[in-house]
């Protein structure tokens, strides 16, 4: 998703988001919106209710905060990217933290609207174990081979991109995310197993 | 938590990776790599992150979850709408509208939670205050008594009569009605006081509230009891017109004599023809009024005598 233009793109929106132009500001929040929420989705996955909304207001948070610090930021050679999902992976962090803290329970309500079909009850279900299959399975993983497939196969970054988010040179991405996908592999057979 | 902290946050993570990075020389060194294989899972990662399934991959359970996992977080749809109805949808959606009104800022979340609500009657899509349900009961009931209260009045007016509360909301409901009510009262007033005047004999009296009242029933609608009113008064006309009948033929003979009642005869011809015929008259015969044939034959002989007094009542009716 990230190539050198887009990335050169990145760093000119970024410098005239710092100048104070509010349209590259919205272009910017534009370009780094979808992989944010992309990622704090596959890191926080369906809440309780069978959404994404903890992950999406996390997204949320994390474009409120990039915001605020984009007058600090310092282009040091360091991408954009990688600052950005710096901040991500903290939201990220506070957002486990206060789950934990959480006491609310869920309770039952007749929702406001009728479900799509391809997404009702059943598909919402479906999808929620699929994704908690993987999450479980991921968890198994070491952080950051968690999340170089993470940002390889959800967030869509190139194995460079991923390599200077990462602050990882591309070959050690490579060699993470083929260590990862093994383990993968490996949990997964062992699971089958179990369940047979 | 924005601000100088995460970009505190964020370099120290980033300036910490190197030590849990992984050296590629040093991965290889440590454990020995498949090239082929690590090629193979690039551009497995590689169709990945561009949204393409490799057919390839089709038997692989780990791809398979891999895929189904990044549809899931792709294209799940972006908050505001309800994904599910499982039990706590409704809290969840209502904090998402919370989320996105406080970052309202941040653009096109916020356009499409607002394209996702449904669109007012009126075109604008933010809600209308409202009031809550007990100021609405109060209002219906104020509504409904003052109705009630209304078409009662109304109706009431409709049964009322001169005199009545509310004969004045009778006079403005319904001015003919009311004139013709109210003529009715005058004419059987009148016609009372007529027919007290009738007994206590004072004809004068009685035929001048007679008139009133005969006055009073033109202005009497047929709908409010006209013809029995007519038929009162017509029955004091008469009752009066029998009072005076007896004697009203008295005075006609002494202004002109042609009346055609025939007893003014009787009294000059014979008085002594007829005490000799009277034994048995036959009230046809007899040239007495036929009003009072009874006393006719008592008075008959009387009357020759009595003649001149009765000229006194000159009118009748």
């Amino acid at each position: 998703m990230y190539h050198e233009s887009s990335e050169l793109s990145m760093s000119t929106l970024v410098s005239r988001a710092i100048a104070g132009d509010q349209a590259a500001t919205g272009e910017l929040l534009g370009q780094i919106r979808p992989m944010v929420v992309r990622y704090c989705r596959a890191r926080l996955g369906r809440s309780g209710g069978g959404s994404f909304t903890t992950a999406d207001d996390v997204a949320q948070e994390v474009c409120v905060a990039v915001l605020g610090a984009l007058p600090r930021y310092q282009d040091t050679g360091r991408p954009f990217s990688a600052f950005v999902f710096g901040i991500s992976a903290h939201k990220v962090a506070d957002a486990h933290r206060s789950a934990t803290r959480n006491r609310m329970q869920p309770y039952e309500e007749v929702p406001d609207t009728v479900a799509p079909a391809d997404h009702g009850p059943e598909a919402a279900a479906l999808a929620w174990d699929s994704s908690r299959r993987v999450q479980t399975l991921l968890s198994a993983l070491p952080e950051r081979h968690r999340d170089v497939v993470m940002l390889r196969s959800v967030v869509g970054l190139s194995a460079e991109d991923t390599a200077q988010t990462l602050g990882m040179t591309a070959g050690a991405v490579r060699v993470t995310q083929h260590r990862a996908l093994s383990k993968l592999r490996q949990l997964l057979s062992t699971t089958a197993e179990v369940t047979a | 938590m924005t601000g100088a902290d995460d970009i505190q946050r964020s370099n120290r993570r980033h300036g910490g990776a190197d030590a849990n990075s992984v050296s590629y020389n040093g991965a290889q060194n440590s454990d020995a790599v498949d090239e082929v294989a690590l090629l193979r899972d690039d551009v497995l990662l590689d169709a990945l992150a561009k949204g393409v399934f490799p057919a390839e991959y089709a038997d692989d359970p780990m791809v398979g979850a891999l895929w189904t996992w990044r549809e899931d977080v792709v294209h799940g749809p972006i908050e505001a709408a309800p994904l599910g109805a499982t039990a706590t949808t409704l809290a969840s959606t209502r904090r998402a509208t919370r989320v996105s009104g406080r970052t309202a800022h941040i653009g096109d979340s916020v356009a499409a939670d607002v394209a996702s609500r449904p669109e007012r009657r009126d075109g604008s899509r933010f809600r209308v205050p409202r009031f809550n349900i007990g100021r609405r009961l109060a209002i219906g009931f104020a509504g409904a008594t003052i109705g009630a209260l209304s078409l009662g009045s109304v109706a009431a007016a409709n049964s009322a009569h001169p005199g009545d509360l509310l004969w004045p909301l009778v006079r403005v409901v319904d001015g003919q009605r009311a004139q013709s009510l109210e003529a009715r009262e005058e004419a059987f007033d009148n016609l009372h006081q007529a027919q007290n005047a009738a007994e206590h004999n004072n004809p004068e009296s009685a035929r001048e509230h007679l008139e009133h009242a005969l006055g009073d029933a033109e202005k009497v609608r047929d709908k409010d009891g006209k013809a029995e009113l007519a038929q009162e008064l017509a029955k004091l006309k008469s009752q009066l017109a029998d009072s005076t009948d007896p004697k009203q033929p008295t005075p006609t003979p002494d202004d002109s004599g042609s009346p055609s009642p025939s007893p003014s005869p009787s009294p000059s011809p014979s008085p002594t023809e007829s005490p000799s015929e009277s034994p048995s008259p036959s009230p046809s015969d007899s040239p007495s009024p036929s009003a009072t044939p009874s006393e006719s034959p008592n008075q008959s002989p009387t009357s020759n005598s009595a003649a001149p007094p009765p000229s006194d009542t000159p009118s009748p009716l």
